[in-house]
């Protein structure tokens, strides 16, 4: 195969003549010169003759007329050749002479083809003289055509080193193109201005140009392409430049003329900017807009100034020094390579290394902007940053600083300490990746299991035994632990882990590891353990953790830990009487999940939600799973014992219930005995802390707290029993798990389980300084995050909570007496029953209704019968139970209306409510002005604060409307429901926009109950009809009277002591 | 007592209006901020006597100082302790003699951190330092060679008036630290001047330049009267480990470098009209390039 090469006959003579089709005698050598002061390239052909002829001088001996290079032949036939092979017609190219300066060895100028003869007997140094050479003119236009079809020319010519060189020029000037290494520039010809591109050169290739100009061949250093009287020519790296800009603007222009872009100003712009649009037109090679159009000078001094960054005020877009840090190489420990380098702001990845600033002259078509501007960048951001950095000051000094090598020490005492100060001077660092990445931390992969395996299913809890397995994992690479405590106690700031760097603070480090294991390798880890590492982030300082499950249990833990309550519910026993809501379900699903795993939890709904019957329901669950042969504790305020029995028998009748409460309680084995006949164990915390001895020696299947809030002083004694109390599920209800103090919280989330939250101490220290003082939100949601699966908290106002939701919900209170009042109820019955055995016809229904007046007033306060001053709740179970109630309401903000159809005992009521609350507390009574009146209903229904309005139900019963009020409370019972309804109505009205709750307080076992029950008979009968009330009992007979209002139950508050 | 008002000339301190004061910023503690402004405090604090430091401490936080002025050589400033009258205090710097002038221009120049200082004004400790390690004190090595003069009769080598011009001086320091080579009778501009000569830089504030006739000016050179006549034809080596523009991908478009341009047309930066021509050219020799290696390919 033929190979085509460029060749230079003289060099490569020894191949060109084994190569058999290419005789050196036969073609001749095609060479190209070229001058900056002509837009074309000189092409000339050499045939080498058996001798040279004699030289042509001028006509005269003499004369300065130039001989003619006699080994040239005449160029008529190559502007055919070019004209086919490019495809431009032959009248471009024009025929002239240039001047060559050929070495002169014996008379003969030197030639391309060698002599027969060694080329080395060729002198060192031969005298240079000038000589005529016939040229054919190609135009740089022509040149790019003549290059792509450069191969059809090796078919008549040799193609010699001058024009091959010329094609790799063509070459660079497409990829410069290409890269896009290339910006206008404007320039005056004779009187007119004219914008062009030149190259924009890195100083990467303007090394290129350098060394590529330095093998530029001596035959093209001097050609001219007229004489001059001195012999003076531009050099050859003006040659090169001048080649390269005029094909570089070649491919430049016939781009924009294959695809001319269009500019398209409109009329207004042709008139006021045609500077603008001529300069425009000039780079692309366009006439069209403005023709003919002369740039004025100062446009093109302004344009100038802005293209070679020469102006006064020119503002650069600025450079600033950066300095880059790198690792040491691979498997060394130092040295740390520093380097010294430029940057641009403009494009942040033009980093230009100081030495090559240090280096770089100003010369044309350069891309930078001027030197002196880049080298006092970089010298002033040194003179900062080396009073900044000791590192800096050592290794970038001298005049031309450029890279230095330093030590770990130096490398961390500069990452650091320095680095900061450093960047804040406005100095770039490109440090390490593994730096500043938090990836490359160092971090902790665990792995969880439960220790005793699978198989038991145990109520332990929190406090199951986990076993855990850890290795070291920095970016993605994991390492073991030993490997890593040997990095660690090689004491380095920087430790090569696995292959990657990593910061290591080692003393700080190995303590932090060392705790890690004393705790949780070498310890006794429990399921408290893996739920809190799983949602922390980090060990401790500069060591991460991740945890992943290895056996189904920790997965399931996991799993619970992340999604919360987004669980599937089971469906309610069918033991259940009555329908749990949907939101009901979540919650008794919620108890479950967390009671099947043995977690204790806490339901924190908001009053009125029913937090009782998702208790019961959940109970049914543990009585129907079999799972609950033991009987259940349940400890709840005095006040709600009776609420709570009544509750069950309503929603499960199936449960057998005991209280435990009284004097007569069992006591001691009959007390355990006594238990285990029953499924639920009522009982007051008073009474819990009181009888513990006994309660204590049960292992109760679960232990519920109603109103939980009960236990937030962790110190009290009922606290500190509840904690004591043998269960293996535990259930806290409350509204408020919060009421005061983040204390609270923590005492209620150690009674479910224990440990979980820390020590008290801890839990102080770790959460309510920072949460409580200093609002740091990181630590709320810290704490959200780690009691988020044990607790479930709704309101009223959640979204999915009151689409669930009746616009009026009604509930009735059962409140249990005190024993005072026990009494007196008892005594004002017997004395009743005496009276009524006197008295006939009115007599004895005036009897009557007296009667029942003053057992209704017994059972709201025992002070309004027997007229002594001493108002005090405690004296009244309804009353406590009303103001706890009433806690709650202004706990979560809304605002409450009290009706009673006793004025005076209203009256009582808000003196109560006022030395109790800090809101606002109204009182309206048929004895209120009726100006007062309007002024107490317009306070109550603009107020932005919660309110309490207590009001006589005959005063207040009609004609309002107190629709601020979202809970009314019916403290004592009208015999007519309608009267009732329509008192509820004054807040239950169009206006109301949140949802109403009735609380209807029955003092219970008393005929208020038993009225009650009348009621909702009538109610479901024939609702209005009935108004006779009072006349329905007076009608009655003695026996079934007493029957009506005989005080039934047996449970009553203070009754333990 | 009767206060004397006096003619502006004699020395009065009631005739300085309040912004000619001048009084300490520290309020408190020490004075002066900066490294050098410490040492310079330090000179005073280790040679006067405690009290009349106290005082001249106080004099000067109270703006006991006025008419402040810094020459080559000197710097000289008023001081009233009495509230009334104003001694006008001098302090005299040794001025650097030629060699030792020049033998600082050639250290600063021959450090890269020291130039930047210089050329950027942003004086630095580590110029102090570095000129110190070569024998070129700034800040003077003892007290002594500072001489001082105060018209009041104390014989006290630090007199208050002295003494509270010293804490003055430290805080202008502070705000003015190339008062020190003033004072050592070398102007910044000349230093900066001497700089860039030995560096070759040329200063940044150039005067506009004329639009040039070419775009790149040629070199002209004579030709020789001799030459080598062996490889007069060739390339002077192999030009095929050399190539341009080969860095694809980080192309820095010199449009971004130059930034916007003083001129808009319709609205649009020219810099922005001239950068969209961009991809049609680079377009362009990418087809152009591949042309041309597709026909190579074919010939081989």
């Amino acid at each position: 195969m033929v190979r085509i090469k460029a060749v230079s006959p003289r060099k490569t003579g020894q191949e060109v003549t084994l190569n058999e089709r290419i005789s050196p005698r036969d073609l001749p050598v095609l060479h190209a010169v070229t001058d900056p002061a002509i837009n074309a390239i000189a092409l000339f052909t050499e045939v080498h003759h058996t001798g040279p002829g004699p030289l042509k001088r001028g006509r005269k001996p003499g004369d300065q007329v130039l001989p003619q290079y006699p080994f040239a032949s005449s160029p008529g036939e190559l502007a055919k050749l070019i004209s086919r092979i490019t495809g431009h017609p032959a009248e471009k190219f024009r025929t002239t002479r240039w001047i060559l300066h050929l070495p002169v060895v014996s008379d003969t100028p030197d030639s391309s083809v060698p002599e027969d003869g060694n080329p080395a007997d060729l002198p060192g140094t031969a005298p240079l003289s000038p000589f005529y050479v016939p040229v054919l003119l190609c135009p740089y236009e022509v040149f790019p055509d003549l290059w792509t079809g450069q191969e059809l020319l090796t078919e008549d010519f040799i193609i010699g080193d001058s024009l091959q060189y010329l094609f790799l020029l063509m070459q660079a000037a497409g990829r410069l193109v290409l890269n896009g290494q290339f910006k206008p520039a404007v320039r005056k010809t004779g009187t007119r201005y004219h914008a062009s591109w030149v190259p924009a050169l890195t100083p990467g290739e303007k090394t290129w140009l350098q060394q590529f100009t330095s093998l530029l061949p001596p035959v093209c250093w001097y050609a001219q392409h007229r004489r001059l009287k001195r012999e003076l020519v531009p050099d050859q790296k003006s040659r090169v430049f001048a080649a390269l800009t005029a094909m570089m603007q070649t491919v430049i222009s016939s781009a924009l003329l294959k695809n001319p872009p269009s500019i398209r100003p409109g009329k207004r712009m042709i008139e006021t900017q045609r500077d603008e649009i001529a300069f425009m037109s000039d780079l692309i090679g366009t006439d069209q807009y403005v023709p003919g159009h002369q740039m004025e000078k100062e446009f093109v001094q302004k344009m100038h100034t802005w293209l070679t960054y020469s102006g006064k005020d020119q503002k650069i877009n600025p450079f600033h020094p950066c300095i880059i840090m790198q690792e040491p190489a691979e498997g060394n420990q130092e040295p740390w390579p520093l380097s010294l380098h430029l940057r641009s702001e403009a494009d942040p990845s033009l980093i230009i290394p100081a030495a090559t600033i240090w280096e770089l002259t100003d010369e044309p078509g350069g891309l930078l902007p001027p030197v002196a501007y880049l080298q006092q960048a970089l010298l002033s951001g040194l003179g900062k940053a080396v009073s900044a950095s000791p590192v800096i000051r050592k290794y970038f000094t001298g005049a031309k600083p450029d890279t230095g090598e330093c030590t770990m020490d130096e490398a961390a005492t500069f990452l650091s300490a320095d680095a900061m100060a450093v960047q804040q001077l406005g100095i770039d660092l490109l440090l390490p990746a593994w730096w500043s990445e938090q990836k490359f931390r160092p971090r902790i992969e665990l792995s969880a299991s439960r220790r005793s395996g699978n198989a038991g299913s145990s109520m332990l809890g929190i406090s199951e035994l986990i076993s855990f397995d850890y290795r070291i994992a920095v970016g993605d690479t994991t390492i073991s632990p030993e490997e890593f405590w040997q990095a660690v106690r090689l004491k380095k700031p920087f430790v090569s882990v696995g292959g990657r760097w990593i910061t290591c603070d080692s003393a700080s480090l190995s303590r932090v590891l060392k705790n890690f294991e004393k705790r949780y390798i070498h310890g006794s880890p429990t399921a408290g353990d893996l739920l809190r590492l799983s949602l922390s982030d980090e060990v401790g300082p500069g060591l991460g953790i991740s945890v992943e499950p290895r056996d189904e249990w920790s997965l399931d833990l996991l799993t619970l830990m992340k999604s919360g309550q987004d669980i599937v519910a089971p469906p309610v026993p069918a033991t259940f009487r009555g329908t749990l809501r949907k939101y009901q379900v979540d919650g008794y699903a919620f108890l479950l999940q967390c009671s099947e795993r043995g977690f204790g939890a806490c339901l924190a709904d908001d009053m009125g939600l029913g937090k009782t019957p998702q208790a019961i329901a959940w109970l049914l669950n543990l009585k129907a799973g079999g799972a609950a042969p033991a009987p259940v504790l349940l400890i709840c305020p005095m006040s709600v014992v009776g609420n709570w029995e009544r509750e069950v028998h309503r929603f499960s009748p199936s449960l057998k219930v005991c209280i435990h409460h009284g004097a007569a309680r069992c006591k001691g084995d009959e007390f355990i005995r006594m238990v285990s006949g029953y499924d639920l164990v009522l009982t007051t915390y008073h009474l819990a802390s009181r009888d513990l001895e006994h309660i204590g020696q049960v292992h109760w299947s679960a232990v519920i707290l109603d109103e939980a809030q009960n236990i937030k002083n962790p110190q009290t004694n009922q606290a500190k029993a509840a904690r004591r109390i043998h269960a293996d599920r535990r259930v806290a209800l409350t509204g408020t798990p919060v009421e005061n103090r983040l204390l609270e919280l923590w005492s209620i989330m150690d009674f479910l389980n224990p440990g979980y939250l820390g020590t008290q101490h801890a839990f102080q220290s770790l959460y309510v300084s920072r949460i409580e003082q200093d609002k740091d939100q990181q630590a709320t949601s810290e704490l959200r995050q780690l009691i988020r699966p044990f607790i479930m908290r709704r309101m009223k106002t959640d979204r999915s909570v009151i689409t669930d939701l009746p616009e009026k919900m009604e509930s009735r209170v059962y409140c249990s007496l005190t024993h005072e009042q026990a009494t007196l109820y008892q005594a004002v019955v017997t004395d009743m029953a005496e009276s009524l055995e006197k008295r006939e016809g009115i007599a004895r229904k005036g009897a009557i209704l007296a009667g029942i007046t003053r057992l209704k007033q017994v059972c709201n306060h025992p002070a309004l019968i027997a007229k002594d001053t001493g108002m005090r709740p405690e004296r009244s179970g309804k009353v406590m139970r009303v103001l706890e109630m009433l806690e709650e309401v202004s706990a979560e903000g809304d605002s409450a209306i009290i009706f009673s159809q006793y004025a005076t005992f209203a009256q009582e009521m808000a003196v109560i409510c006022k030395n109790h609350f800090s809101c606002p507390v109204l009182l309206l009574t048929g004895s209120t002005p009726r100006k007062e009146r309007e002024k107490l209903i317009q306070q109550f229904q603009s107020g932005d604060s919660p309110a309490i309005f207590v009001v006589s139900l005959k005063a207040g019963g009609t004609g309002l409307n107190l629709t601020a009020a979202t809970h009314v409370f019916h403290i004592d019972r009208w015999w007519n429901p309608a009267v009732e309804d329509q008192a509820t109505d004054r807040t239950y009205r169009i206006g109301q926009k949140r949802n109403v709750h009735v609380h209807l307080m029955i003092a219970a076992g008393t005929l208020e109950e038993r009225i009650d029950q009348m009621n909702q008979v009538k109610r479901t009968l024939a609702a209005e009809v009935l108004a006779h009330g009072d006349d329905f009992l007076t009608g009655l007979s003695t026996r079934q009277l007493l029957e009506i209002v005989s005080l039934r139950d047996s449970v009553f508050s203070g009754e333990e002591d | 007592m009767m206060r004397r008002r006096k003619p502006w000339w004699i020395n009065s301190f009631y005739d300085l209006p309040e912004s000619s004061i001048i009084r300490l910023k520290s309020t408190r503690g020490t004075v002066g901020e900066t490294s050098w402004a410490k040492a310079w405090v330090d000179l005073l604090e280790g040679a006067g006597e405690k009290g009349r430091l106290s005082r001249a401490k106080n004099c000067a936080r109270k703006g006991g100082g006025s008419r402040l002025r810094v020459e080559s050589g000197q710097m000289r400033i008023g001081i009233c302790c009495s509230g009334y009258t104003i001694r006008d205090v001098t302090l005299l710097f040794p001025k650097f003699k030629d060699d030792v002038r020049e033998r600082l221009v050639s250290i600063v120049a021959a450090d890269a951190a020291m130039t930047g200082s210089i050329l950027s004004g942003d004086f630095t400790g580590y110029l102090v330092e570095e000129l110190q390690k070569q024998k070129i004190f700034l800040l003077p090595k003892n007290f002594r060679e500072i001489h001082t003069f105060c018209g009041c009769g104390d014989t006290e080598h630090f007199c208050i008036h002295v003494a509270a011009a010293w804490y003055l001086f430290a805080e202008i320091l502070d705000e003015h630290p190339w008062h020190l080579f003033t004072l050592h009778g070398l102007n910044r501009d000349d230093l900066v001047r001497m700089v860039r000569q030995i560096r070759d830089i040329e200063g940044t504030e150039q005067s506009k330049k004329s639009i040039p006739k070419k775009l790149s000016p040629d070199r002209i050179i004579e030709v020789p009267k001799s030459g080598n006549p062996q490889g007069f034809f060739s390339m002077a080596g192999d030009p095929g480990s050399l190539q341009a523009g080969s860095n694809h991908g980080t192309w820095t478009n010199p449009l971004v470098l130059l930034g916007s341009s003083p001129a808009k047309l319709g609205g649009k930066n020219l810099s922005d009209r001239v950068e969209s021509l961009y991809p049609t050219i680079r377009e362009y020799a990418e087809v152009l390039l591949k042309e041309k290696s597709r026909r190579e390919q074919r010939s081989e």
